[in-house]
């Protein structure tokens, strides 16, 4: 935890090169596949690297308990939940502290791109299942999510992505992984609607100067661009055949 | 990010400026005054009413006034009865169901609404398990519908006798398959003579056969 722990694992070669071979700006191999879940109305898996998260969308519809719902809009509810099987030592299946926390900042995330005025006292489902983790689940979630929303038919004003900046060892890097999050100096996960220009999460984990926050966020940005072109390709290729009945 | 040729779109997909079209459903308009998608589909441009909507590849079905829908009674108060609507049907010229709800809504019809005649006791209209067709009159809260009109009504009955299905024999009363009793109901015209077949996901799970 924190400091440069430079004997056990070097997390910047000489070369500039991370731990995984990749360069500081290099972002993870990433996959994505929507509709992967029959019963949700809308699902999706988002992968990076080895962090694995699978989304599911339920709604709109009434929810369970009439009093949390809002005479003016839809309320969203959403649940971060990370698999006993995801980390390496078992996770408790109850929901944590942290996972409460996440589920709130979640759907905060999406909250400002769904149009959930269109279904006043209505209830919209996210389930954010994280499969393996790697770093980077929330925003990882937050893509998934995003992608899940779509899949599901529900209103959007945008597709949202989201990506986390860290510095370790001095170096700000994109896309960090859980060794460079556990070893590294400054952990900031981001999200936002490229389209719209709006950034819906922004976390900071750790000590970034003025400096190094711009920098950072301006590479979340610039991947987080990419990230949601990749989820626009995913759409096009799952939904571009499918013939449309007339309305 | 501008829409491709064959005008495939997603969520905040650029469609035009406020002053060219006027925002259709599946769009919206952003603070800029940009129209942008809302959702996956494909744009269509009209250039007669210089409308842009946007066709979903997955319709979300919802309530909204003025739909036909497919329901079961789940209690009757004196001047009210409490629907779980399951579809949304067609009637005319054939009944056919539309889609199912991905979830049952709950909605009532007042006493002023279960028929066009003056109701002395509203039993004599509907009962616990009757299943039925409505039309949304509000999708405020409450959701309310009306069954007024002859095409609204019951389709299928439970007998308060022996339990079996209840089949509607004229426009006020239906009849138990398995011991004869008969009760007053207010019966849809298109229950007659034989009532239309329902086979919903959601249905199925539940007594009637």
């Amino acid at each position: 935890m924190g400091g440069s722990n430079k004997s056990e694992v070097k997390l910047i070669d000489e070369s500039g090169k991370r731990h995984d071979g990749r360069s500081p700006e290099d972002l993870r191999p990433i996959r994505m596949e929507v509709g992967v879940l029959n019963n949700a109305n809308g699902s999706a898996l988002v992968e990076f690297g080895r962090t694995r998260v699978i989304a599911a969308v339920y709604g709109p519809k009434e929810p369970p308990q009439k009093y949390v719902a809002l005479p003016d809009r839809a309320i969203l509810r959403v649940r971060y939940h990370m698999a006993p099987f995801s980390t390496e030592d078992r996770k408790s299946p109850a929901p944590s502290r942290r996972e409460i926390e996440l589920s709130k900042v979640i759907r905060e995330a999406l909250e400002p791109v769904v149009i959930s005025e269109l279904y006043p006292r209505a209830a919209i489902d996210v389930f954010v299942e994280v499969l393996q983790a790697d770093g980077g689940t929330r925003t990882t979630g937050v893509t998934a999510a995003s992608l899940a929303l779509a899949d599901a038919g529900i209103p959007m004003r945008a597709l949202v992505g989201g990506v986390a900046v860290g510095k370790v060892e001095g170096v700000l890097v994109l896309d960090i992984d859980e060794v460079e999050d556990n070893l590294g100096e400054a952990d900031m996960p981001v999200a936002a609607a490229p389209d719209i220009n709006k950034v819906t999460l922004l976390q900071l984990n750790g000590v970034l100067t003025q400096e190094e926050f711009e920098r950072g966020l301006e590479m979340a940005l610039n991947a987080i661009k990419k990230i949601v072109e990749m989820e626009k390709e995913t759409l096009r290729n799952k939904y571009s055949k499918v013939s449309l009945e007339e309305v | 990010m501008s829409s491709s040729s064959d005008n495939f779109v997603v969520p905040g997909t650029e469609l035009g400026v406020e002053e060219e079209y006027i925002s259709g459903s599946g769009t919206y308009c952003d603070d800029e005054g940009r129209i942008r998608a809302s959702v996956v589909g494909r744009a269509r441009y009209d250039s007669s009413s210089r409308g842009v909507s946007v066709i979903p590849v997955k319709k979300l079905l919802y309530p909204k006034q003025g739909s036909n829908v497919l329901g079961i009674v789940t209690n009757v108060h004196r001047d009210l009865v409490v629907v779980d609507m399951y579809a949304e049907v067609r009637l005319q010229p054939r009944f056919s169901i539309i889609g199912e709800y991905e979830s049952t809504f709950t909605a009532g019809i007042p006493l002023s609404q279960v028929s066009e005649d003056y109701v002395k006791d509203i039993h004599d209209y509907f009962r616990i398990g009757d299943v039925i067709v409505a039309r949304v009159i509000s999708v405020g809260a409450p959701l309310t519908l009306s069954t007024r009109g002859a095409l609204y009504g019951v389709l299928y009955s439970q007998c308060s006798v022996c339990g079996h299905l209840m089949l509607p024999v004229n426009p006020r009363s239906v009849k138990c398959t398995y011991c004869g009793h008969v009760e007053k109901r207010k019966v849809s015209a298109i229950a007659l003579p034989k009532p239309p077949s329902v086979k919903l996901k959601k249905l199925l799970l539940r007594t009637l056969s």
